[in-house]
């Protein structure tokens, strides 16, 4: 094991804004990601998707486009991002920096707490006219917020997984999309996108989640200060759990021009009280599809030769497994076949010790090697902050969890699968 | 064996580089408190390389399209175990890839480095394959063909170099088509293997949390030394102009997407590589973020966040790409051109070259930032024939006349194609 100096610390700059950081001087960058995390509200999504886009674009400072990626260029390129992140039934906005270290500067510059003024500045001091978001700007990241959404049918893989969970969830917040509604950016206005940025801004519980090789002692001053301007009452994040409901193997089929039809299967887990459990289900789902050793890929694939890919994930958030494959339109009941047997092989304990120790350490070695980017860094911590911030693990402590993890229980996890929907992409009859 | 460190006094970083006695290049970059190292097995043979011979046989061959992909496939199985069942007990990530002018096999693993590297160098060098075990196949990468007939991203650019090449293979799918792997069968592939999976014609490029040590002890057991064998490519007779303009297929997606190509004069491989780095910053002044054409481009929604300029260069090739979305991809093209063209006259934008510059050197020092970062950045390098840690002397010696030449001299908006795919 190589030696690594990850030291994770998260303290309260105010209640419900926390500053974390990762310092690790192996990295030859740094990023800041400053999270803004409001509850899944299907009537705001829409315009809350639209506000970190509004925020990258321009600010008091640098006034447009070009005169902000003007000075991303004079930071050595430094990335500069806003997205729209889903976390269970919570819409998470982002933006991010990220750019190299002040040792490798070719100037000597302090670049570390250029990025977080930069930040700071988008997020507190948008570039607006008399009081809102400016026409112009707006009208443009509307149209590319909805060539956004739109664009969701250019990738038939993860388009069919979507359409997949949207059914699975019918109806509740898991099943709002992250990024909103295409036909609800139209009414959005410069005031409503700024009511929606205020909103945010003064409401929002907020992470900001530092990895790097800078011990962001500065980084964590500049946020300190500004945010200590901002309002002090908040919301509260509190995650919540996927609700129940259930359909029966409901089978759902969508033709589009295609030349592969793409097989998704949804499954459920009941609600699981410990992280020992939802352990048991990640390996299972692992020796499942997770690995090239796994019994999808040596059945469905290496022996019935159906499909290049069939793989399987656990999404613990949801509380579900996704099956997906892509394969000949007239295969799908041979495939789909295949992947019941093999989960009913799991259940049935036809695998050997080997196989699960070899399953847990493919797992094990995957987790380990999050260590070694800053981004990488970042969106575990994110992550753990997200599911429990009393009990935050770094990778090495929640792997190690694993190895506990026995055929038995193994076993019972796949037993806990019930299929809920069957979604078929197939070509035009 | 030959033994040399090579040091970055700019990144205060240092890697090895060995002759192995079995005729393998190895380049090793131990990385200090990184927990996963990262192992490549690269040759240099691509979809590009169907026609060639060995300085030891009289005739060229001529080869179906697809089969260097075909045969990294069929790599991985050996007549006991597939090496995924081998990796299964080391905890390895493993991998491998084909381009246009390598293929390479790849593990990344945070334990049992030893035994994993023993299984890549093991399987890269131990092929068998029989007419069943190729058949088998067929299913398979048939999929992977039909999964890319339906990703648009890429169709738009494959057509794109069906229509800027004429004679180039790189004009071909990387996979080949379900018509073309139908033709191949295991004599076929010993001949390709045979050929370019000579050790001579290979390199072993590691970076991460490992011991030189352990590599040496591992390549002395498992690698045999390899006849020094001379690959000789059938020469590619390519035009200097375009074979289309323009080029248009439908699949369902939301808006139309385009790649629109400018075609440069490819020189040998290494000036090839030295190229790009200047190619990209005129690009960056021309069509990145900071330029007042993408404003442009973008505030009149013509195109939105998904576009991109980038350099695509390979061992005989040379191209500029600008990709992206819109409604209406013409009038991009246009603009785009029109710009090359003003850039031309009127010179290129100090300050912007500038900024250009140090957005490449960020970008650059970002590869050398992570074990698989470097490992393929020493692959790359080395291939084409130039030391790794010189790209970032060679970015901060480009000059704005060397920029402004090239401009002038290879960038012909005659030699342009514009492809697009949208819905019928």
């Amino acid at each position: 094991m190589g030696h690594t100096e990850c030291n994770f610390k998260r303290e309260e700059l105010m209640p419900n804004v926390h500053f974390s950081a990762v310092t690790d001087k192996k990295f030859k960058f740094d990023r800041i990601t400053v999270c803004l995390i409001m509850p899944m509200d299907r009537q705001k999504v829409t315009v809350n998707a639209l506000v970190p886009f509004l925020l990258r674009r321009s600010c008091e400072k640098y006034p447009d486009f070009t005169a902000l990626n003007k000075k991303l260029g004079e930071l050595y390129g430094a990335i500069l991002d806003a997205d729209v992140g889903k976390f269970g039934a919570h819409q998470v906005l982002n933006v991010l920096i990220q750019g190299i270290d002040d040792r490798f500067s070719l100037e000597n510059e302090n670049l570390t707490e250029e990025y977080a003024k930069l930040l700071s500045d988008m997020l507190f001091y948008p570039d607006f006219e008399n009081g809102v978001f400016k026409q112009e700007a707006v009208n443009i990241e509307k149209q590319s917020l909805k060539d956004l959404i739109e664009s969701e049918i250019n990738e038939k893989r993860t388009y069919a997984i979507s359409q997949c969970m949207q059914s699975m969830f019918e109806g509740s917040e898991f099943a709002v999309k992250k990024y909103g509604y295409a036909d609800e950016v139209e009414n959005i206005t410069a005031e409503s996108a700024a009511d929606a940025y205020r909103n945010i801004v003064e409401n929002a519980a907020v992470e900001i989640v530092c990895s790097g090789s800078s011990d962001f002692n500065g980084v964590k001053k500049i946020f300190a200060d500004i945010f200590s301007n901002a309002k002090k009452e908040r919301a509260v994040f509190e995650k919540k759990d996927a609700p129940n409901q259930k359909n029966d193997a409901r089978e759902v089929s969508e033709e589009m021009d295609v030349n592969q039809g793409k097989l998704v299967l949804g499954f459920r887990v009941p609600k699981l009280s410990t992280k020992r459990e939802k352990d048991a289900v990640r390996i299972m789902t692992a020796m499942l599809g997770g690995t090239t050793f796994s019994k999808l890929f040596l059945n469905v694939r290496e022996k019935l030769s159906l499909c290049y890919y069939c793989a399987a994930r656990y999404d613990k958030l949801s509380s579900s497994v996704i099956v997906d494959s892509g394969i000949e339109f007239e295969n799908k009941e041979k495939a789909q076949k295949e992947i019941i047997n093999q989960i009913k092989s799991i259940e049935n304990g036809d695998f050997t010790d080997e196989e699960l120790s070899q399953t847990i350490l493919f797992v094990k070695n995957a987790m380990n090697s999050l260590t070694d980017s800053p981004s990488s860094v970042s969106n575990w911590y994110l992550t753990q902050i997200l599911n429990d911030a009393d009990n935050i693990k770094s990778p090495e402590q929640d792997s190690a969890d694993l190895e506990l993890i026995s055929a038995d229980e193994v076993k019972k996890a796949a037993s806990l699968l019930s299929l809920d929907t069957v979604y078929f992409l197939k070509g035009k009859e | 064996m030959r033994q040399e460190a090579i040091y970055s006094t700019r990144l205060n970083d240092e890697y090895v580089k060995i002759e192995h006695d079995s005729g393998l290049t190895m380049l090793l970059c131990p990385m200090k408190g990184f927990s996963t190292s990262f192992a490549l097995f690269s040759t240099e043979y691509g979809s590009i390389d169907v026609s060639f011979k060995t300085d030891k046989e009289d005739d060229f061959v001529t080869v179906p399209a697809g089969i260097a992909h075909y045969l990294e496939h069929k790599l991985f199985e050996s007549e006991d175990k597939d090496a995924f069942e081998r990796y299964a007990k080391t905890g390895a990530s493993a991998n491998a890839y084909t381009s246009f002018d390598k293929t390479a096999y790849l593990f990344g693993c945070s334990e049992n480095f030893k035994e994993s590297l023993e299984i890549l160098l093991d399987f890269v060098t131990s092929p068998y394959f029989t007419e069943q075990t190729v058949q088998k196949e067929q299913g398979i990468i048939g999929q992977e063909i039909r999964m890319y007939d339906d990703d648009p991203q890429w169709r738009v650019m494959v057509n794109l170099l069906e229509a800027v090449y004429k004679n180039n293979p790189v004009k071909t799918d990387i996979a080949g088509t379900v018509e073309s792997i139908a033709q191949i069968n295991a004599d076929l592939l010993y001949r390709c293997y045979n050929t370019f999976y000579n050790l001579n014609n290979m390199v072993l490029t590691i970076a991460g949390n490992f011991e030189v040590a352990d590599v040496l002890e591992v390549a002395d057991k498992i690698l045999k030394k390899s006849d020094d064998v001379k690959v000789i490519r059938m020469p590619i007779d390519e035009p200097e102009d375009v074979c289309k303009k323009y080029v248009e297929a439908n699949l369902p997606v939301s808006m139309p997407l385009f790649n629109i190509g400018i075609k440069h004069k490819p020189s040998d491989k290494t000036q090839n590589a030295k190229v790009q780095l200047i190619d990209e910053m005129i690009l960056d002044v021309i069509a990145g973020e900071v330029s007042p054409l993408y404003r442009r481009l973008y505030d009149s929604g013509l195109i939105n966040s998904s576009f991109a300029a980038e350099s695509f260069v390979g061992r005989d090739y040379v191209m500029s790409l600008f990709a992206g979305e819109s409604k209406n991809p013409d009038e991009v093209y246009r603009q785009i051109m029109a710009e090359i063209e003003r850039a031309k006259s009127e010179g290129i934008d100090k300050e912007r070259f500038n900024i250009a510059k140090k957005s490449l050197y960020g970008k650059y020092l970002s590869a050398f930032s992570t074990p698989e970062g470097v490992a393929s950045m020493m692959q790359a390098a080395h291939m084409y024939n130039f030391e790794m840690y010189s790209m970032l002397d060679e970015i901060a010696s480009v000059s704005l006349d060397d920029a402004q030449n090239r401009l002038n001299t290879a960038f012909d908006t005659e030699k342009s194609v514009l492809s697009v795919v949208k819905s019928k």
